[in-house]
Parts: structure tokens; sequence; C-alpha cells
């Protein structure tokens, strides 16, 4: 029998060149990729915008080969929604940010731009700190949690219990599409590359808004070895933060 | 379209940003600033082509403005004084990425929550809060309704010629006076749309916008460029003022409510005093220096009137000549001079 | 042909994709990179299912995967 060699994985066209600043082990790396495939897949990459926000995603505009703004801390949301009245009908506008800079500052914007069902897809990494700062308490950080800012583990006499923000959206009507996966995983990895071009389609389909939470390691803040803190995070997060596809439009949209 | 209107400072500001090709306008509203707002929804739906968006607060909607403009709208906002530190981080961030925005600044009595009557406390915050990490603004005072109307054209031009925000600064007492506004004797220009966007031809490469430089060479190449800009911007523009009466001995200076109270003032003068000259300055940044000297050069008494704690005075001292006698006056609380306060103030004085 | 590309200057030496490999053939080697990290090396290309599992999980994009397909020749 004769063979031949199909490239099964490989280097998306989306994806730049460029080394990445991200710590080895840390799961921005793969959204990143995540995002590059998605979008090569979908062929949109001439008609999107995307808006990070600050952290360890602000130099995602170095990383990906499309247009790129990078927003202020807590304004990615009102960034992109400026950005999407100007150019939604023509083009599509996601935003890749972390948890602390989405659920702290940016919470009420994200809440009424949710609200409003703007035309966006948000991408939310979720490692369960504020990495880049140097390993801060976040809104999302576990009870027991050790951070900078709680060495001796977060407290709910002090922060209370930690909320699941994603389900907290399910119930806004402007919300077509919520869903939430493990970064850190093969198998969820191959989903969340789906919910990304769900997320792209349903607003290019004009559904309103999507979100999609992507739980990640931040190893270098874990102080663990990543495969150690893909351990340890899996274990800690279950039936906390259950992967999931949460809401999906009822009509309309075949992928 | 009519040529003249009978409108508010407010809604004026509104019409010239109409009329100069602006596209939307995101604010959150509060008092004063609202009747521009309101206006403008009118506007809107009267099909004059531009959106109005209220945005849950006042610092999302400079960040809205921020998006929008990098996606090629011509962008108005507003605020009120409380919201003034918005405004000012806002231009921070449109300074770094040579942006142009158009910012009115509705000034009314503070610090604090204060009230919704007019001050002009804010003219320091304004012109200082702009240079936060060396970005700049042009900052215009205007008063009456007509000024408003070329304040706003000229408010484009400044921001659309050197990517820059751009603050109004208007008290409460001018938003609210009324006029007949005569357009067709203003010169109302659109101006060629240039600043960067993201739908702008980069030959086919990605467009980035952001404000991240990780090292100290890009960060000082970003500083370098934005000094050279500077430059080159305070070579180029004078700054407006408007000036009554030009060879006396006295001289009054005064912008926005103070500035229209002072000439009414002047005016009722019937030779109880010698006459005075009125020095309005319409742009605080930049400054027209040259002006204000020549206008002091002649005189020997000046009467600096405001509505601070004396920020005016304060601004101006570098300007003033050591042999002046310097006479200073200001309402605060909300209270606009009047007419007959500052009759009295000048001729005691004299 | 090549099963199994690692660009070992891109890989960073996290040790995840080690853990993912069904075939047990990825492990971090003693070289040093460009960038001073351990990169992985396959030690066994022929052992490959091409599960994609390690470009899966890579953080760094550092695979690239070929699977071998029989050739189809229509009759
Ligand atoms: S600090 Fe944490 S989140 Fe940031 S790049 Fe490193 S591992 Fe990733
Ligand atoms: S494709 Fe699968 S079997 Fe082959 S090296 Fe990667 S993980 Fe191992
Ligand atoms: S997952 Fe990628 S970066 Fe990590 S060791 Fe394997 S090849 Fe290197």
């Amino acid at each position: 029998m004769e063979l031949k060699f199909e490239q099964i994985a490989g280097f998306p066209k989306s994806l730049s060149e460029t080394p990445q600043h991200f710590c080895p082990g840390c799961t921005h790396g793969v959204n990143t990729r995540l995002i590059a495939e998605a979008i090569d897949d979908l062929q949109v990459a001439g008609d999107i915008v995307g808006v990070c926000g600050m952290g360890c995603s602000a130099l995602l505009p170095d990383y990906l080969d499309i247009d790129m703004v990078a927003a202020p801390p807590g304004q990615a949301i009102p960034v992109a929604v400026g950005l999407s009245h100007e150019i939604g009908e023509k083009g599509l506008v996601f935003v890749y940010l972390g948890e602390g800079d989405l659920y702290g500052r940016g919470l009420s914007a994200l809440f009424h731009a949710a609200i409003r069902g703007e035309s966006l897809s948000v991408f939310c990494a979720n490692n369960l700190n504020m990495g880049m700062s140097g390993g801060h308490l976040s809104p999302t950080s576990l009870l027991g949690q050790k951070t900078a800012t709680t060495p001796n583990g977060k407290s709910t006499v002090k922060y209370g219990v930690p909320v699941d923000f994603t389900r907290l959206l399910l119930n806004i009507p402007g919300v077509s599409f919520v869903a939430r996966f493990k970064g850190f995983t093969a198998g969820e990895i191959r989903k969340g590359k789906e919910l990304f071009k769900r997320s792209l389609q349903i607003q290019k389909f004009q559904k309103g808004f999507s979100f999609v939470e992507i739980l990640g390691i931040c190893p270098t803040n874990l102080e663990l070895p990543p495969p150690e803190a893909v351990k340890q995070v899996k274990s800690a997060i279950s039936g906390i933060y259950p992967s999931g596809i949460f809401k999906t439009p009822e009509v309309g949209i075949t992928l | 379209m009519e040529k003249k209107r009978l409108l508010k400072g407010a809604e004026a500001i509104g019409e010239a940003a109409i009329q100069t090709g602006c596209t939307r306008f995101y604010a959150y509203p509060v008092p004063n600033q609202s009747d521009l707002m309101e206006y403008l929804i009118q506007e809107e739906n009267n099909g004059r082509g531009l959106t109005v968006f209220q945005a849950e607060d006042p610092l999302a909607a400079f960040f809205m403005a921020y998006g929008a403009t990098i996606g090629g709208a011509r962008v108005l906002t507003a605020v009120n004084s409380v919201d003034l530190p918005d405004a000012l981080r806002a231009a921070s961030y449109f300074s770094a990425a040579d942006l142009p925005l158009v910012c009115i600044v509705f000034t009314q009595s503070g610090p604090g929550s204060g009230n919704i009557y007019p001050e002009q406390s804010d003219t320091l915050a304004a012109l200082y809060g702009t240079r936060v990490g060396d970005g700049f603004a042009p900052v215009l005072t205007p008063s009456t309704p007509t000024d408003c109307v070329l304040a706003t054209n000229e408010a484009f031009r400044l921001a659309e010629t050197y990517h820059v925000p751009v603050f109004i600064l208007l008290d409460a007492a001018c938003a609210q006076l009324t006029e007949t506004v005569d357009f067709s004797a203003l010169k109302i220009h659109d101006i060629p749309k240039n600043h960067p966007t993201i739908k702008g031809e980069n030959g086919g490469q990605p467009v980035k916008f952001t404000t991240l430089a990780l090292d100290i060479e890009k960060m000082e190449e970003r500083k370098e460029a934005l000094k050279e800009k500077q430059a080159r911007f305070l070579g180029e523009e004078d700054g407006s003022y408007k000036i009554e009466g030009n060879e006396n001995t006295t001289l009054v200076v005064a912008f926005g409510i103070a500035a229209i109270q002072a000439k009414r003032a002047l005016e009722s003068f019937q030779n109880e005093v010698n006459p005075c000259s009125l020095f309005e300055p319409t742009s605080l940044y930049p400054f027209p220096k040259k002006a204000l000297q020549e206008a002091m050069s002649k005189a020997n008494q000046l009467f600096i009137l405001d509505m601070s704690n004396g920020q005016l005075a304060e601004l101006l001292k570098p300007y003033i000549p050591e042999d002046m006698t310097l006479h200073t006056f200001s309402t605060t609380g909300g209270a606009v001079p009047r007419v007959e306060q500052i009759k009295s103030w000048i001729q005691q004085a004299l | 042909m090549k099963r199994v590309v690692i660009d070992q200057n891109r890989c960073k030496g996290c040790g995840l994709c080690t853990q993912v490999c069904p075939r047990k053939i990825l492990v971090l080697s003693n070289k040093v990179n460009l960038n001073g990290y351990h990169p992985v090396q396959c030690t066994d290309e022929e052992l490959c299912m091409g599960c994609a599992n390690c470009a899966t999980v890579c953080p760094v994009t550092a695979f690239e995967i070929y699977k071998p397909v029989p050739i189809v020749v229509a009759s």
C-alpha cells in the first residue's frame, strides 16, 4: 500500500512568528493559537479586529497577524463596543482578556454590553489570578488559594465566596452563547476551537453577544511545573467552574 | 439647513459638531452636559447623520469613543466637571495612540459633587491633567453660542490635524446662554478626515493600536515623537482670543460667562471711570500670550476676573509685568459675577 | 518522511506534551536551546500515531504532525 503524509497539525496562518513572552506552559499560548486557527478556518482574517485587555494578554497584538487594538485595563469591552458600532456591519470584533481585568475593573462594562446584546465575541482567560501583575488575587481565585495579596490563602471573611461569572451571564436575554472549556486538556482544547468558531459565527449572523471562558493555568504564579499545575487546577476547580455549553441560540445557525 | 438658529451654548456645540461632520457621540448623561446630548438625539432622529449612544458610565463612553475612532468615526464626547478625571484618563490614551478626540467639559461647582451651577475651577486641572505622561491637549474656552460654534469646529480641526484630544471648557452659564447663531456668517468646514484607522490602507499589513511599549527605547522613541508633535503644535498655533478696546490703560482679563459679564459691565460705564479694555482668551492651550502681552504693555492696571479660587490669576502670573497693578476678583460656589459687582469692584480700585 | 517536527527554539520545555502522548515518545532533552530551555524531542517517530495531542496542548505551537494515509487510486 502506498502512503502519503498528511499534515494534521501545524502553525496557523494568522498566528505570528513573533516569539511569545508567555511563561512555559501558560494557557495564553494555547488560546492564542486556537483563536488563530478559528480565524483561519472561518477565513475571516481580513475582516476581524481583536481587542485585548491589560495583563499577560496585552501583547496579543504582536502574536496575531490580524488588526488588533490593545485596550486599557477595564476598558477592553467599551473599546470593542465602539469598534463594533463602527465596523460591526462588515467585520467581526472579538475581545480576549484575563479574568482579573474583565471581572474586576471591567465587570460593569461586561454586563452592560451583554445586556445590550452588543455584537461581540468575548473570550475570557480565567487562570484564577492576576498573572502579569505578579500573581495577585483575582475575582475567581479559589478559597484558600495563596496569591501575592492573600499569602495565607483567600478567605471568605475578607473576599467572600468566588462566583462563577460565566454562568451569571446566562439570565441575560441579550446573551446568545455562553460556554467554557479547559485550555489544558487535549480533548477540551479541541472543543475549544469549535467554541471560538461558533461564537464568531453567531456574531456574523448578528445573533448578539457571545461569551467563552477558558480555564487556564498560570504555572509561574502557582509556582508549579506545568504538568503539576494542570493536575492541581483540574481538581481544584472541579465542581466550581464546570466546562460546557451553557447557552446557545435556538435557531438559525448551521455550523 | 436654516442659516440662522436660536440656540443655547450647549446646542450650538452640537449643531457645530454635526455641521463639521461628526458621526458619533458617546456620553453618560448628567446635568448641563445632557442638554447637548438631548439636542444631538433630536438631530439624530432628524436624520442628520450622527449616532448618539448613552454609555453605562462616563469612562466607558470615552473608551467606546476610542474604539469608534479607531474604527473610523469622527467622535464627540462630553462630561461635566465631576467626571473630568475620566476624561483625563481617556486623554492619556488618546494622546498615546495619536488619536483625535473632541471632549466638551461642562464646568460647574466643585470639588466633589458640588452643584450644577457654573464655576471655572477646572481650568488648571484640564490644562495640567491632560499633560499626564507628557501628553498634551488643546484647551478652548468659548463664551457665546456663536463662539461655541467656532470653537467646536476649531476643536475638530486641531484634533485631526495633530491627532490629539481637544478639550472645550464651557461653564454651565454659557451652556444655557441663548443667542441667534448666524451659520451663514461662520466658516464652518468639513475637515478632511485623516486619522489612522484600522480600515486604513496599510499595504495589506495588519494594523495594531497599542499604547504599551515594554522596552525603554521604544518608549523613548514615542516620547520623542510626542515632543516633536507638541513643538510643531505650539509653533503653528497661536491661541485665539477676543479683545475690546485695545488702547486703554486699564485691562480686564476674563473668559467664559465672566467675560460676558465683564463686557456688560464695561459697556454700562458712562464716564464713571476711564474706558477699560477687555481681553478674553478663547484658547488656554495654546495660550494667546503674545496678544495678551501686547495688551498688557499698554496697561498699568490689570483686573483678573474668574469663577474659581484664583486659577486664572495663577495661569496669567508668568505674563504679568512686575510694575503692573493687579486686582483679582472671583465668585465661586456657582454664583455668576453680577454686572453691578464687577462695576463696583473696578470703580473702587481705580 | 518526518512525522513529528518540533521547532526546537520555540519550545519552552514546559513538559505538557510529554504528559499527553499516548506512545510516550516525547521527552525533554538535555540540550539547551537558544532561549535557555530544554526542548522536547521525539524518541521514535515510527511509533507516532498522529493523534496530535502534543500539538493540541503545546502553548507555543512547536509541533507539526504528519500522519501517513494510504493513497487511494481511483480504478
Ligand atoms: S504570569 Fe501566568 S498568566 Fe502570565 S504569562 Fe506567566 S504563566 Fe501565563
Ligand atoms: S501525535 Fe500523538 S503519538 Fe505522535 S508524538 Fe504527538 S502525542 Fe505522541
Ligand atoms: S508542550 Fe510545547 S513548549 Fe511544552 S515541552 Fe512540549 S513542545 Fe515544548
